[in-house]
């Protein structure tokens, strides 16, 4: 999301690992979520770390740590692995230069239109937000629900809305039907990060939602942007063939793993 | 069936297929070039070829060869 994180050291005061409550998705779901910094925290840190930290996470309640390490991280995984976390997405980072836009069809059809959206198009946009997504690790994770993966991301588009960050939508003309959604952010001069998508899944396969992500470039390249950045998941193959069209590169690999814990009192119970 | 084989024509020129793998039967989750970008091709080459226009919900659901040949025999009858 696109909000930012404060880590915490631990142990206090200057501790090596890093942690930090995700207070958003912890409203969510009801229960404490935190990242782990796993990144740029050596093995024997971890290894030396990690039990006296979840040792000391909340228990009266549930509670899940994610750590996103580059995939080549190997010996960090193994550290976290040892300690109960497990593998739930990888995700690609990718960028395309604006100006190496690769069109994707001859023509296009003039029966849909990019604009930028409005508070009337809200209800839609979440509506396509809570339903469009089955391939993230919130959604996998058969420790975590699905609704409530739905619920997040339909919070992820509102604050957007409020927080006025762009959102663009792709619609039909005629009906005014929104077909799919694009949230981006300026996170450098010149640069976007197309930080959330999706298509309705009435649309998806058409091939409309991938005339949005072209139209959706294009727009930015001509709001004089030069750079495009974005994360997507491997699950989605379809999303990663889109990209690769478009001209996209790809610039690194990051594994995210989780660590859940439900309550003591469950744990007791499954034992 | 008046437009069957030219559907199927269609079909195999744009996904670069023979046209025998393409039968009454067949569906966009049959053929792997059959995915959304393929699938938008055939929309606007099927525009072209029968001189139509599509709307955006319509393109979303001709996903089965069956699909194209109902909505042809609407826009096309046959004689």
């Amino acid at each position: 999301m696109s909000f930012q994180l404060t880590f915490e050291p631990f142990p206090q005061p200057d501790g090596p690992l890093r942690y930090a409550p995700v207070p958003w998705d912890s409203e969510v779901y009801g229960f404490p979520f935190y990242e782990l910094r796993g990144a740029d925290t050596s093995p024997e840190v971890l290894s030396q770390h990690l039990s006296p930290w979840l040792s000391s996470l909340p228990t009266d309640q549930p509670c899940l740590v994610y750590s996103k390490i580059p995939t080549r991280a190997v010996a960090q995984a193994q550290v976290l692995t040892a300690h109960g976390f497990y593998p739930v997405e990888t995700i690609a980072e990718i960028s395309l230069p604006l100006a190496r836009i690769i069109p994707l069809a001859a023509r296009r059809p003039g029966q849909g239109q990019l604009r930028q959206a409005r508070e009337t198009d809200l209800p839609q946009v979440i509506a396509i937000a809570r339903s469009a997504f089955s391939n993230d690790r919130l959604h996998l994770d058969p420790n975590l629900s699905p609704e409530k993966a739905n619920e997040r991301y339909g919070q992820w588009v509102e604050r957007g809305f409020d927080a006025s960050e762009p959102i663009f939508v792709y619609e039909d003309r005629r009906t005014g039907q929104v077909i799919g959604f694009f949230h981006i952010r300026e996170i450098a001069p010149k640069t976007i990060d197309l930080s959330l998508a999706a298509v309705s899944r009435a649309y998806q396969g058409s091939g409309l939602g991938a005339l949005m992500y072209e139209a959706v470039l294009t727009e930015c390249q001509a709001r004089g942007y030069q750079t495009a950045i974005t994360r997507i998941t491997i699950n989605n193959l379809e999303i990663i063939n889109l990209f690769a069209r478009l001209g996209f590169m790809f610039r690194a690999a990051v594994l995210t793993l989780h660590w859940f814990r439900p309550t003591r009192e469950k744990e007791n119970h499954d034992r | 069936m008046k437009h069957l084989n030219a559907v199927r024509e269609l079909i195999a020129l744009t996904f670069g297929i023979p046209p025998d793998q393409v039968t009454l039967d067949t569906k966009q989750n049959d053929l792997a070039a059959w995915d959304s970008i393929g699938h938008l091709n055939l929309m606007l080459a099927l525009e072209d070829a029968f001189n139509i226009t599509l709307e955006l919900e319509e393109m979303a659901r001709l996903t089965s060869v069956a699909a194209l040949l109902e909505h042809l025999e609407k826009v096309c009858p046959s004689n």
